[in-house]
């Protein structure tokens, strides 16, 4: 017990404060919630976007200490401070997106607030984490969160089973990643990140035991991200939830499992590459391809874009794949690939952005355009003629699916670029051939949306909703996607930056 | 606007277009009108480029470069050419007088007008772009706006034209993506020793890395290149999604399918595929000769048997970029020289002929050659015009289709002699089809449904007769655009050829 | 590495091949004369009546889940408890106990939230 060493407390408390902040504003929504019995509907709304936005700029102003906090649980640093950004950018607009159709469903639920706190807060201790314990703290705070919020609308049966679902397959992973965790401790003698690092590096740690418990969390991580062949929750949940939680586990939850999973992967390097490299080249193929023709055939839009979420899914993994391939190649591929470890992972972390920005910016406008949550809507179908209706709510659905699709000059186009770039550069030309080949079979179902909104006439079950907060917030993505699409270099440059400092 | 001309060509439709969504969609004048302003920039741009163009160098002019992304060398980096000038001239052209043929959309005019005023950005930054990057970049923005003028705009199976025209051009550049990644990767920046888009340096042999120096590997990105540039010309194979996007799309859209955009797959096989990989390129030329004459025969043959006249024009268009490809392969002056004028010539005798079935479209509703009979009574002036297009087409003499084709045979009878011999069998299935339908349409005793069909407009023939007038002067005279390209093409022969 | 893990397999197989003789012999040994009584749920020698699935007043639920959650959390005192004369020796005593306090704050906004949104409420 005497090894506890004391820590610093103003430096701690000034290293912790976003985290201290989201997590002191959680509770605080939920009590204001129960005490305060005069609440108008958005009121709890504008205490989160306090929260958030004080966190911003919290992170901003000051110059929050770097380096390991906690006695090393979280790493602090830019890699960090970055995907906070990423979630509490996300978490504004889901606020924006969520309230604004509270106010027609009928269905508000209060919980959604604290819960959607919570939920991000768990994001950023996964994404900070520096010791197992801390990544499976994060993932629980997490994944509990989002449970509830996926059945959030009360009564309705997709969205229950779409809660219950998630929590049931969930709980699995979440065993999975912690049998693995327990092999990797016994194997290591520790779950800090820095003495996996030491035991690894000394070669002392038995290689058997190792190759099993790395296998176990990845499948608990593989199934956070939707990878192949853990992804068959996804069209369900994604269908059942409402949209808006939809948006927000699409974004933010595969940013955080691949936030993790980036770091697991880079700290584990060695022994990943020769021991679960081929599993991972194949999954990787395996996901992209069956989500992105199983999407083909998809009538829900919901749907649709789950599928093609396992798609994008299978990109990224192409990219993590990527990373690896140096270390099989010997010293010669090494220094031929120099800097792919760089490039590859400020690769991840501009397509995580780019995906964000147009998987909000689909959802947004999904989310205003569906009638109830699960009740047989969503059907593209019910977007025919959308141009001529409300032709701001098509150009951004439609700027998102072109995107989502990769045409330039949208955001999705350069993401996928600098991914398929990175693979060239690993000298996985065959890898990047498949990716290349998806992402055109991508754009025949990403298209169809279109169609239907701008070639389509209306149709009587057309949908007529509109919440003007909604669509401006997703236009305002949009703008964004096309910015990001023409002018990547600073954006990129950062990426660079922020992730230098991860890698081992 | 000296300074950045190329930029203003290809920016100020754009902002035309930002314009126009911001009129109400109800003014409907003060949209086309905007439009047309729109587009008359690049067109005196166009014609300053033209006087200003120094046709004593091969060197590129108007060069603007700056640099754009970084971190991976992208530059934007804009400049024309002898090969890209005569392709900027015929696009402002074409755009401007599409504008004006297109006066009569009324549904969703705002939504048109933009998209076309982008198409036409793109389209001249195609040409006008010296880094790969930027070239891909505009090539896949010309891609949008057409599905869109195709889907919403077009005919009854437009959505079926547009996803397959999308579906396709895609399939081919995704290709032509990947052969970019392995340039970038394999070509170094003499500067700054880097990875560079830069198609000067790349087509600069000696800065090609060993792996890009290896025959099967140059091959093998040379056929990428090919399949990506093919699906747009279309040559043979993939020449399938181009009769259903013609008979869909309307008329102006068609014009410029038909004027620039199957240009641009000819254009990219000799502003890329040619100086970068030269010596692939001499490999490939007879092939790229056997499948020239593909295109003519299958082109002019199934032209004979299509009923449509939209359709018809549409398959003399796959037989005339046979001609080009035709040039293409001989790789003697004489021959590059008349592909790049047959680019030229099939861009504004196309042109004609897709505005004149246009015309008769909007007044029958219906192109059936057979539903037609005796107009040439009814509409005197339309049918000196049409039959004046259709002879331009057949390669009358006199007219410019006539020189071009005539370079063509000149510089590919040396080389093929056999494959120029089976190919000029596609003249003569050209003037059958072409009289046929004349005959069809035009002669014989008139049809009394149509006995009130007004003749052509006047503001129909603004827009055919500057096109008629160019066909004519550039078959007695074709030097103004051959001067403007003869060193800069010379000199790409001296490059691949050696 | 591995000699260390030995005995544990000697353990596991121990207790598989006895349990596995045990279930063995009875299966052998034992006479077998089923009857109906004998087939039906034993429940402290009264007959069983109804479906096992009965459904509960979901309160119960409610009230089970907040004692489990309560009641657990209290369990982390005791080790902090253990632990406070060293820590206080060690000089982290007000750490520690600004620790705890903090922790029995979230529990204390729990239980506040569980109060006034009803779930205390029988009705």
């Amino acid at each position: 017990m005497n090894d506890l060493a004391i820590p610093d407390f103003g430096r701690e408390i000034a290293a912790l404060l976003p985290f201290l902040i989201v997590a002191g504003g959680g509770l605080l929504v939920m009590v204001t919630d129960a005490l305060v019995k005069t609440l108008r509907k958005d009121h709890l709304s504008y205490l989160v976007l306090l929260v958030l936005l004080s966190v911003i700029v919290v992170q901003t102003t000051s110059g929050t200490p770097e380096g390991p906090v906690l006695n090393g649980l979280l790493l602090l640093g830019n890699f960090s401070r970055f995907f906070t950004y990423l979630f509490v950018v996300i978490g504004v607009l889901t606020t924006i997106f969520a309230t604004g159709i509270f106010d027609r469903d009928g269905n508000y639920r209060p919980e959604f607030y604290p819960l959607l706190l919570f939920a991000i807060l768990g994001m950023m201790v996964l994404a900070a984490a520096n010791d197992l314990l801390t990544v499976y703290l994060g993932l629980e705070t997490m994944s509990l969160a989002t449970y509830v919020l996926a059945g959030g609308v009360r009564g309705n049966a997709p969205s229950s089973e779409a809660g219950f679902k998630y929590l049931m397959l969930g709980g699995f992973s979440s065993a999975f990643f912690l049998m693995g965790v327990a092999f990797v401790y016994g194997a290591c003698g520790g779950t800090g990140f820095d003495q996996i690092a030491a035991a690894l590096h000394s070669g002392s740690a038995p290689m058997p035991f190792l190759t099993l418990g790395t296998g176990l969390m990845l499948v608990g991580f593989g199934f956070k991200v939707a990878m192949v062949p853990f992804h068959m929750w996804t069209p369900d949940v994604y269908d059942g939830a409402p949209a808006y939680v939809t948006g927000f586990m699409a974004t933010a939850i595969k940013a955080a499992g691949f936030a993790i999973l980036l770091r697991f992967v880079l700290l584990t390097e060695p022994m990943l590459a020769f021991a679960w490299y081929p599993v991972l080249t194949v999954l990787a193929v395996l996901t992209m391809s069956l989500g992105n023709i199983v999407a083909l055939v998809q009538g829900n839009i919901k749907r649709m874009l789950a599928w093609s979420s396992i798609a994008h899914a299978g990109y990224l993994l192409l990219g993590i794949v990527a990373i690896l391939a140096p270390a099989l190649g010997g010293p010669e591929m090494m220094a031929r690939a120099k800097g792919i470890v760089e490039e590859g992972g400020a690769a991840l972390l501009f397509y995580l952005v780019g995906y964000a920005l147009m998987n909000l910016a689909a959802f947004g406008i999904i989310n205003v355009m569906g009638t109830e949550p699960g009740v047989d809507g969503d059907q593209i179908s019910r977007y025919a003629g959308l141009s001529r209706r409300q032709p701001v709510a098509a150009a951004t659905l439609a700027v998102a699916m072109l995107s989502l699709a990769g045409i330039p000059p949208m955001v999705g186009f350069m993401a996928k670029f600098y991914i398929f770039s990175v693979v060239v550069k690993a000298g996985l030309i065959p890898l990047a051939i498949i990716g290349v080949i998806n992402s055109l079979i991508s754009v025949y179902y990403y298209l169809r949306v279109i169609v239907v909104m701008y070639m389509h006439d209306t149709a009587e079950d057309s949908y007529q909703g509109t919440e003007w907060v909604s669509v401006a917030a997703a236009g305002l993505l949009a703008f964004l996607i096309i910015y990001l699409g023409v002018m990547p270099e600073a954006f990129h440059r950062g990426a660079e930056i922020v992730f230098r400092q991860i890698s081992f | 606007m000296g300074e950045h001309i190329l930029s203003w060509m290809t920016f100020f439709p754009v902002i035309g277009a930002a314009v126009i969504a911001f009129i109400p969609s109800e003014r409907k004048e003060i949209i086309k009108t905007v439009a047309a302003a729109a587009a008359a920039v690049p067109l005196i741009l166009a014609v300053q480029l033209f006087v200003n163009f120094d046709r004593g160098t091969a060197a590129f002019q108007f060069v603007e470069h700056y640099t754009w992304i970084k971190s991976f060398n992208i530059e934007y980096y804009m400049g024309i050419d002898g090969l890209s000038v005569p392709m900027v001239l015929l696009t402002a052209l074409l755009s401007f007088l599409c504008i004006i043929a297109s006066w009569n959309i009324s549904k969703a005019t705002k939504g048109y007008f933009a998209l076309f005023l982008i198409l036409e950005a793109a389209m001249i930054g195609v040409f006008c772009a010296l880094d790969f990057f930027l070239f891909y970049l505009f090539w896949e923005l010309m891609l949008l706006p057409m599905y869109f003028l195709i889907g919403i705009w077009g005919g009854p199976r437009r959505e079926y034209a547009a996803i397959k025209f999308f579906l396709y051009t895609l399939a081919g550049s995704v290709l032509m993506l990947l052969a970019m990644i392995a340039f970038y990767l394999n070509v170094q920046d003499p500067n700054t020793g880097g990875h560079t888009f830069n198609m000067l340096f790349m087509m600069d042999q000696a800065n090609h890395s060993a792996w890009l120096k290896a025959t099967d590997i140059r091959h093998l990105l040379w056929l990428g290149l090919f399949i990506g540039f093919a699906i747009k010309v279309p040559i043979f194979p993939f020449h399938t999604w181009l009769p259903d996007a013609h008979v869909e799309a309307p008329t102006a859209v068609s014009v410029i399918l038909a004027g620039v955009l199957l240009k641009m797959g000819t254009y990219g096989l000799l502003r890329i595929s040619y100086p970068i990989l030269p010596d692939a390129a001499v490999w490939f030329s007879f092939t790229l000769a056997i499948f020239g004459a593909i295109n003519i025969l299958y082109g002019a043959y199934c032209a004979m048997a299509q009923t449509d006249m939209k359709k018809l024009v549409a398959y003399s268009s796959i037989s005339h970029m046979g001609y080009v490809l035709l040039g293409m392969s001989a790789m003697t002056s004489a021959g590059i020289n008349g592909a790049v004028l047959q680019m030229f010539n099939h861009g504004t005798i196309t042109a004609m002929m897709f505005l004149c079935v246009g015309v008769i479209y909007d007044r029958a509703h219906h192109r059936e050659i057979n539903g037609f009979g005796g107009l040439g009574l009814q509409m005197p002036l339309y049918t000196s015009v049409f039959s004046f297009a259709l002879f331009a087409a057949i390669g009358l003499p006199g007219l410019s289709g006539f020189v071009s084709e005539a370079m063509i045979f000149i510089g590919v009878f040396p080389v093929y002699r056999t494959v120029a011999i089976i190919s000029a069998l596609g003249i003569i299935i050209g003037a059958a089809y072409v009289l046929w339908m004349l005959q069809r349409v035009f002669l014989g005793p008139k049809n009394e449904k149509y006995d009130d069909l007004p003749d052509i407009s006047g503001r129909e023939m603004f827009t055919l007769v500057p096109i008629g007038i160019l066909v004519l002067l550039l078959g007695i005279y074709p030097m103004p655009v051959l001067d403007l390209m003869k060193v800069s093409l010379n000199n790409l022969i001296k490059v691949v050829a050696g | 590495m591995f000699e260390r893990f030995i005995p544990v397999l000697l353990v596991l197989g121990v207790a598989g091949a006895f349990s596995g003789v045990f279930l063995a012999i009875s299966f052998l040994l034992g006479p077998r004369r089923p009857d109906a009584l004998k087939d039906s749920t034993y429940e402290c020698g009264i007959p069983a009546r109804g479906s096992i699935q009965i459904r509960f007043f979901v309160r119960f639920f409610l009230v089970a889940l907040f004692f489990l959650l309560f009641d657990l959390e209290a369990v982390f005192l005791y080790p902090w408890v253990v632990l406070y004369k060293g820590l206080l020796a060690s000089g982290a005593g007000g750490f520690a106990l600004t620790e705890m306090g903090v922790f029995l704050l979230v529990l204390l906004t729990g239980f506040l939230y569980v109060w006034k949104k009803g779930g205390l409420e029988w009705q």
